[in-house]
């Protein structure tokens, strides 16, 4: 028989078991969990009978892991080339319990408070008049027809472009990441949805996975996270830029009832036509001001003129003669002064009508 | 996204929240004011009229999110 090297046979049942079985689901606890170089993460996988070796890449899974802790696995079954030992090459981790699901949390929770992921300054407003929205969920859930019969109630000429992903489960996670990336990089929405309906801890624990989370916060295209629960709010819909408290809720946060728009718009339509019919008014008003001022001062110059007239009349030489005044000239000129005058003098008068020359006599 | 030629209602919207503050501001120069005025209520009716569209669209993507290491 063919005698191979030990390479090739750790190679050879390597390729066999990874193409055979694909990626399995395994259930057990933790032990012996340790991490090398910083990179590298290393547990065991027990259950009462058994035990296996688990290997992964921090960049995999998050570090909420611990002794101790009950969860499921899944990943790819291989040989180390290096040692021909057997172990499952990690793809997601899922907790299962109570305890465990409450201990990850807690951790994360903190972790990422003290980054800053949670902090307002970061959250975009959203848009308010969005034409384009993204919705992420599953198209079982209630939560799909919730969110899509509230914004038809609400608004109109939409453009709602849906990815269906799991919402709990091992895969979950890496498919709402996925699906937010592509929005971001692809297919570019106004805004967001990301939704699901209410459930324990073990069902909402993809809303708290670390990098669900961090996808939310990064996400360029504002997030409304909305998940219908009775307890604790998720990480994700703590780092969301807003979040909905059910799925309907979500509908009602980005967009407005038209109904109240159309108001808004009749009371900004009434608004300008009753500032331009008292500007007209105003106007008028100020017209007609005008005109009154304009006779007043009209007629006042008319007096005046009627009376200065009546002056310039009484004041002429002709109607001063006319009362019975005359005027008195020696040689051409007018005599006013009687020092003017000495006995013998030829002077002449003149009258209203007429005019004679007479001689001074005495004075 | 919108292209430039369909009507942009935040845009539209802004426009005339605009117009309305001018309004309310007080003085208003008759003669400026009517082009703005006229504007204002053109505005609100394409804007209501758009408003009227009943119907949204809803398209699924084609892509799919499995996982794949």
């Amino acid at each position: 028989m063919k005698v191979y090297s030990v390479s090739e046979v750790v190679n050879y049942i390597s390729s066999y078991l990874e193409q055979g079985l694909g990626s399995i689901a395994v259930q057990g606890e933790i032990t012996g969990y340790n991490v090398n170089q910083n990179r590298l993460i290393f547990f065991e996988l027990k259950d009462d009978n058994s035990r296996m070796t688990c290997f992964a890449l921090t960049h995999q899974i998050t570090d909420v892991l611990e002794d101790g802790m009950e969860v499921k696995v899944l990943g790819l079954p291989k040989l180390f080339k290096k040692s021909g030992k057997f172990h499952i090459h990690v793809q997601e981790v899922e907790l299962v319990g109570e305890g465990a699901l409450q201990k990850a949390f807690a951790k994360l929770k903190d972790k990422l408070s003290k980054e800053g992921v949670f902090d307002e300054q970061y959250k975009q407003a959203l848009p308010r008049f969005p034409e384009s929205i993204g919705l992420i969920t599953s198209r079982d859930a209630a939560a799909f027809n919730d969110v899509l019969i509230r914004l038809n109630e609400r608004w109109g000429g939409l453009n709602i472009k849906f990815a269906h992903t799991g919402v709990q489960g091992l895969g979950a996670v890496s498919q709402i990441v996925k699906a937010i990336e592509y929005y971001n990089t692809h297919e570019p929405v106004d805004v967001l949805i990301i939704t699901r309906g209410g459930g324990s801890l073990e069902d909402l624990q993809a809303f708290n996975d670390e990098r669900l989370v961090r996808a939310v916060f990064a996400s360029k295209i504002p997030i409304v996270v909305g998940v219908g629960h009775e307890r604790d709010i998720t990480l994700a819909e703590l780092a969301s830029d807003m979040r909905a408290s059910t799925p309907t809720n979500a509908a009602e946060l980005v967009v407005p009832h038209q109904r109240e728009i159309i108001r808004q718009i009749e009371d900004i339509r009434v608004s300008i036509v009753d500032s331009i019919e008292s500007a007209i008014d105003n106007k008028q008003q100020l017209a007609s001001r005008l005109v009154d001022r304009v006779s007043v001062w009209l007629s006042r110059i008319q007096e005046n003129l009627a009376h200065h007239t009546k002056l310039l009349h009484t004041l002429s030489p002709q109607v001063t003669l006319e009362r019975g005044y005359s005027i008195t000239l020696k040689d051409d000129k007018v005599v006013k002064d009687i020092r003017l005058i000495k006995v013998g003098d030829q002077i002449k008068t003149k009258l209203s009508a007429g005019d004679f020359s007479s001689e001074v006599t005495n004075n | 996204m919108t292209t430039a030629k369909q009507f942009n209602f935040e845009k539209s919207y802004q426009e005339l929240e605009k117009i309305v503050e001018q309004f309310e501001s007080g003085d208003i120069d008759l003669d400026q004011s009517l082009k703005e005025f006229e504007r204002g209520l053109e505005l609100a009716e394409k804007l209501k009229a758009k408003l009227s569209e009943v119907e949204n669209k809803v398209i699924e993507i084609k892509q799919k999110f499995e996982n794949n290491e």
